[in-house]
Formats: structure tokens, C-alpha cells, sequence
């Protein structure tokens, strides 16, 4: 678990997916730079092929053997998926890595969750593409079930668990924290009533934190629709921060122009982004590397300063 | 049972359908990892992963941690993770879990790089998970650990699992044919297409690749001595495993089978690396593992001798008890056969 720090949210790193070959030195690199200048969490992608129409196709680093191995990488962060897509994964099994993940990293998973959203890796993996919400809520409920019961017994339209069993788990009782990474109203209705946490991705609202407001407010609709009190769930955001050298970042899921700036402008859009509700960011650096890690230090170096001067 | 090979129990038969014979590069014993300097045999440690094993409580990563570096410390060359999701054995008993094998391997390799320890799978299981997935977290694995992953492959056997985690239990084989097929084309080649009867493959990419990339990735084992699943293996695997054994006697029957299955595919034998297992009582036996080898160290080292002289290049030990303490104690063992030079 992350040491408590004062600052007003949580601030975490999206380690590189495939924007470039970075081998898995550099990676452990980049995860212990970021946990030595004081960074909350570390996050990676669950994906296995990106085929962007005019571009080579590109893939990264299998997501849950990066999340074991930065779990003996590091000491304090929390690290998770952003966000596993369930379209991959058969649901118990995925919750046997995350309870495995979990027992490795001494409690510091943060359990991720989507519908996925990339059809070409889907077809080129096997993986069916069709009815993806109604498979995602038999698989949310097996996971999220057995993360927190330890067992279930499950016959759904595509997915089965018969007396199911979850064990052994890792040290934290009710197990790992669980993040909805959606917009869609149907999944947020599924999931608002059991997660913890909740994730968009900077694409979502264009990465301008003005639009934050009315896209946190209808996520506080959908937590009503749900039955579910919106001042208990956590919200968390991507953002993404343009540094020098950037190279600008072209994805199929959608552009958005960078946030640059000094240290102390970037401070201050994260204490924006704090005020309008949201508890944890989730930085997408570009260029993402060893020196851009380093080079946001200051800016938490800033926030920490915050909580010394709470009348500011 | 603890860690028990996937060995295909009842469900080969004979009178396979030719697959498509491997493109680029043969399969075969130059990707294997040499054993330390001196050895003719490599030594591996199968490591407890799962509750009711031969470490006693529960062992947790800590412990698993701490088994491997005390092996790799006392000269073992690999360590061996059984892939299983619950077991119930006897059938009607309590469910006892098992933490997932992947995951644990990948925390190793990390844990430990800078060490030579070969780390493996005894053997996964694909029935339990995607194709292209399986060769992507062999991949992951073998740059994490920067090329010290053995992928051990079998069909499994264990039904209950597959209910509980609502995995098919039919067509084990020809799932593994069409498995076996993607992942040796994602190592091998990088890429798979293969419309298979239960696994599809279209334009599948294994990117990014680790660094093995060019002789093809890591070795692949197979963990089966059943006459579909030894075609499968002479054309597509770089080892194979026995199971787990009494003595070397047992073995012999096995061999045959495998040098036979080599042959019908114009396959050398004598080019298929060969594993095999035994269980071993220490002091303090638990009776987990069952059939053990007994004795004092002198004893131990001669039974062992017998799988050497019958070939076997990688002999893994299924201690009973598995802990540090216990590990440390093999040690003498070790010495034993590694002073009598490369005989």
C-alpha cells in the first residue's frame, strides 16, 4: 500500500506500452526512478496488438507478467492494469493473477477493468468481439465475486465458474481494490455498486481539465442510477503531459494535444484537477522515459508543499 | 500429486492427423540451456506453489523466493512451477488452491536476474488459456528473466479444474494441436495464422520480441508420453518430460515411445532434449509427494546416477520436504553427482 502523502491526489505513472521497443531493463529503470521520486503507483496497458490503419503494427510486453515482475521491482508504489480487458482473460483465471499479483507485490494491486475496445487485436488473438458488455458483466461478476468471497458458483450465457474456489489469496482480506475504466452507461451500471475507484482515460475528455466537471458529474448520475453513494467512489483520470523531445502520440482510441508547461503550471493544473474531485491521476508522458520520469519530480516536489501550507 | 506433470491421461489416441511440419528453425537441443561446467545432467528444483504441498503451510512469494535462491545457490540449474488452478484429489476432497503460475514465474525472473537459474513451467497448461497469450507471457518472461524461460507445455488432466474454472475437459489433444501450432509459430517465426478446429489465429503478431528473438525464442518442452501428444512433439518441441518416475526402469518404455514417435516423423531422435522427474523422500517426510526415493545422500546420488545413464539430460527433483532448510540438505547430493565429473 502507498505511504500516506499529503498532497492533494494521488499522482501515478503510465509506464511505455508501445510507443517505442523499451526492453524490460529499462522498464525496471523507469518503475524504480519513478517510486524514488515519489511517485503513488505505476500503471501499464493490457493489450497484445495495435494495427493503426497507415502505421506498422506494434504490441507491448504481455500486462500481467510486466505486474508481477514490477511487484518485486518496487517497494511502495501501487501498480495496475489501465485497464484489463476482460475480453482476454477467462474471469477466474483472472482473478487467480490478481490474487497472485497481489501476493507478490504485499498488497499494491489495483485491479483495473474494461470491456476493450480494439477489434484487431481481438481478431488477430481469436477473441470474440461481439455482445462485449454482456460478457463483461458474467465475467466482472466471477471476478470481483471471488477477489472478495473467495468462491462462487456461476453459470452464465458465456462464461462458467461451477464451486468455484479462490484460494490462496494475498494479504489484504477483502483483496485488491477494484477500478472501472468506462463511460458506457451499461457498464457503469454493472459495476458503480461494487468497485472502488474510477478511471478515464485523457481521451475521454479531450485531456483538458475544463471538461473534467461534466464528465465527473455524469459519473455521479450514473453512481445515483446505480444505488450507489457518488462521495464514496474514488475518481481517477488520465492525463497526458507533453514533455521536451515529445513525439506526439497518435492512437486509434483517440488524440488529444499534451499538457506542457514549467513545473509549477503543471502543479497547478493537478491542484485543478484535485479540486473538481478527481484523487488520482494517472500521467502519460511524452516522450515517456527514465529522464521524463525524473523531470516531473519538482512538480510533486510542489504538490507535497501543499499540505505545509494548507491555507494557500 | 502436488506439481504432477500434464500428462494426458486416457486421452490420446492413435492414428493422428500429420500436422503442418514446422517452417524455420528445427526444433532441436541448441536451444536448450547448457547445464553448470562439468555436468552431463542439469539438476532442477520443482518449487511449491500451491496449499497441502511439500512445503507444509502455505507457501507464500516470500517463500517461494527464498526456495529459489537457495537452489540456485546450491548449484540446481532451473526451477520448476506446476501450472494449476485448484486441485481435488482424491475426487470429493476439499479443494486446495494454488497460486497462478505465470505471475509467479514472472516475479521471479525479475527477483532474480543476474543469476543463471533457468525458470519453467511443469508444464502449463493449454486448456487453460489463450494460445497467442500463452507464447506472449512466455515472450514477457523470457526478457524479464533476459532469456532464462523454459516453456513446458501439456494438455492437462485434472478435470475439476476445468469445471471450476469453466474450461472445456474435451478434445484435450486437439486443442493442444491447435495450440501448439500458434505458439511455436508466434516463437518461432513471430507470427501465427492458423484457423484451427478450437483456436484461430489471423495475422497474430508476438510483439514485442524478447532476446531470444532470433534463434526463435525459448526451448519448448513437452510434459506427455501419449502417442498423439509425442507426434505433436517431435514435430514442434525442443525437450521433453517424463512425468514423474520410481526409477529409471519405468522410463525405459517411455524413451522407446519417444525415439518411435521421432522417428515416424523422420525426426533424430537423439535431437530431442530429455527430462525426467522423480520424487525424493528427505528427512522429515511430509508424504506429499508420493513413490519417493529414499536414502542417505550416497543413496539418493546413485538412484539419480540411474536416470543419467539412461540419457536424461535435465533431472528434476520433487523434494519432499521443499524448503530452504531441505534444499540446503540436497547440496550433498549435489556434490556427490557433480564429483563424478561429466560420466
Amino acid at each position: 500500500m502507498s505511504e500516506s502523502r499529503r498532497r492533494p491526489l494521488k499522482v501515478g505513472v503510465q509506464l511505455p506500452e508501445a510507443e517505442r521497443h523499451v526492453p524490460w531493463a529499462e522498464l525496471a529503470e523507469m518503475a524504480r526512478t519513478a517510486e524514488g521520486a515519489g511517485f503513488d503507483s505505476l500503471w501499464v496497458g493490457d493489450h497484445l496488438l495495435y494495427r493503426d490503419r497507415g502505421a506498422e503494427p506494434v504490441g507491448p510486453w504481455e500486462a500481467w507478467s510486466l505486474l508481477a515482475a514490477l511487484a518485486t521491482t518496487t517497494r511502495r508504489v501501487e501498480i495496475g492494469p489501465l485497464v484489463a480487458c476482460l475480453g482476454f482473460h477467462n474471469p477466474a483465471m483472472l482473478a487467480k493473477k490478481a490474487a497472485t499479483v497481489e501476493e507478490i507485490s504485499g498488497g499494491r494491486l489495483v485491479l483495473g477493468v474494461g470491456a476493450g475496445w480494439n477489434e484487431a487485436e481481438f481478431a488477430a488473438f481469436g477473441f470474440p468481439f461481439d455482445h462485449r458488455v454482456d460478457r463483461f458483466a458474467e465475467a466482472f461478476t466471477i471476478i470481483r465475486t471471488l477477489l472478495r468471497d473467495g468462491a462462487i458458483d456461476f453459470a452464465g450465457d458465456y462464461h462458467q465458474a461451477r464451486d468455484c474456489v479462490l484460494t490462496p489469496r494475498g494479504p489484504r482480506p477483502d483483496g485488491p481494490p477494484l477500478m472501472i475504466g468506462s463511460l458506457g452507461p451499461r457498464v457503469l451500471g454493472l459495476t458503480l455498486p461494487f468497485v472502488d475507484s474510477w478511471n478515464a482515460w485523457y481521451a475521454d475528455f479531450g485531456n483538458d481539465p475544463a471538461a473534467l466537471p461534466p464528465l465527473l458529474a455524469r459519473v455521479d448520475t450514473a453512481c445515483r442510477a446505480a444505488g450507489r453513494d457518488p462521495a464514496t467512489l474514488e475518481r481517477t483520470v488520465a492525463l497526458l503531459i507533453g514533455l521536451p523531445g515529445a513525439r506526439g502520440r497518435v492512437s486509434s482510441y483517440g488524440t488529444s494535444p499534451p499538457l506542457e508547461g514549467r513545473p509549477e503550471a503543471l502543479a497547478d493544473v493537478l491542484r485543478a484537477v484535485a479540486r473538481s474531485g478527481v484523487a488520482h491521476v494517472q500521467l502519460v508522458l511524452d516522450p515517456i522515459t527514465v529522464d521524463s520520469i525524473e523531470a516531473l519530480s519538482p512538480v510533486l516536489a510542489l504538490l507535497d508543499r501543499d499540505a505545509r501550507e494548507p491555507s494557500r | 500429486m502436488i506439481g504432477d506433470s500434464s500428462e494426458t491421461k486416457g486421452a490420446d489416441a492413435p492414428n493422428a492427423p500429420p500436422g503442418p511440419r514446422p517452417r524455420t528453425p528445427n526444433p532441436g537441443p541448441h536451444r536448450w540451456p547448457s547445464p553448470r561446467p562439468g555436468r552431463a545432467m542439469g539438476l532442477g528444483l520443482m518449487v511449491p506453489i500451491s496449499e497441502g504441498s511439500a512445503f507444509g503451510p502455505t507457501p507464500r512469494f516470500a517463500d517461494m523466493l527464498a526456495i529459489t535462491q537457495t537452489a540456485d545457490a546450491v548449484g540446481f540449474d532451473a526451477v520448476w512451477f506446476a501450472d494449476h488452478l485448484v486441485f481435488e484429489l482424491p475426487a470429493g476432497t476439499a479443494p486446495r488452491g494454488i497460486w497462478e503460475c505465470w505471475t509467479t514465474m514472472a516475479g521471479l525472473a525479475a527477483a532474480t536476474n543476474g543469476s543463471a537459474i533457468q525458470i519453467g513451467c511443469l508444464v502449463a497448461c493449454t486448456g487453460f488459456r489463450n494460445p497467442g497469450v500463452i507464447a506472449k507471457m512466455a515472450e514477457a518472461i523470457d526478457e524479464i528473466g533476459q532469456g532464462r524461460f523454459i516453456l513446458g507445455l501439456g494438455a492437462g488432466w485434472h478435470e475439476p479444474e476445468y469445471r471450476q474454472f469453466g474450461f472445456p475437459f474435451d478434445h484435450r489433444v486437439g486443442r493442444f494441436e491447435d495450440a501448439i501450432r500458434i505458439i511455436h509459430g508466434m516463437l518461432r517465426d513471430g507470427r501465427a495464422d492458423v484457423d484451427g478446429e478450437f483456436f484461430q489465429a489471423e495475422g497474430m503478431l508476438n510483439l514485442p520480441r524478447g532476446p531470444r528473438a532470433e534463434s526463435g525464442g525459448p526451448p519448448i518442452l513437452i510434459g506427455s508420453s501419449g502417442p498423439r501428444m509425442l507426434g505433436l512433439l517431435a514435430r514442434y518441441a525442443d525437450a521433453w518430460n517424463s512425468g514423474w518416475q520410481r526409477s529409471g526402469e519405468d522410463l525405459k518404455p517411455k524413451l522407446d515411445a519417444l525415439d518411435a514417435a521421432c522417428r515416424e516423423v523422420g525426426r533424430d531422435p537423439a535431437s530431442v532434449v530429455r527430462t525426467a522427474g522423480a520424487n525424493i523422500a528427505l528427512p522429515g517426510y511430509l508424504g506429499v509427494r508420493p513413490d519417493a526415493m529414499e536414502g542417505d545422500e550416497d543413496a539418493l546420488a546413485d538412484a539419480i546416477r540411474s536416470f543419467r545413464a539412461l540419457g536424461i539430460q535435465h533431472f528434476v527433483c520433487g523434494l519432499d520436504p521443499c524448503t530452504p532448510e531441505s534444499v540446503e540438505w540436497f547440496a550433498g547430493v549435489i556434490a556427490r553427482l557433480d564429483g563424478d565429473g561429466a560420466g
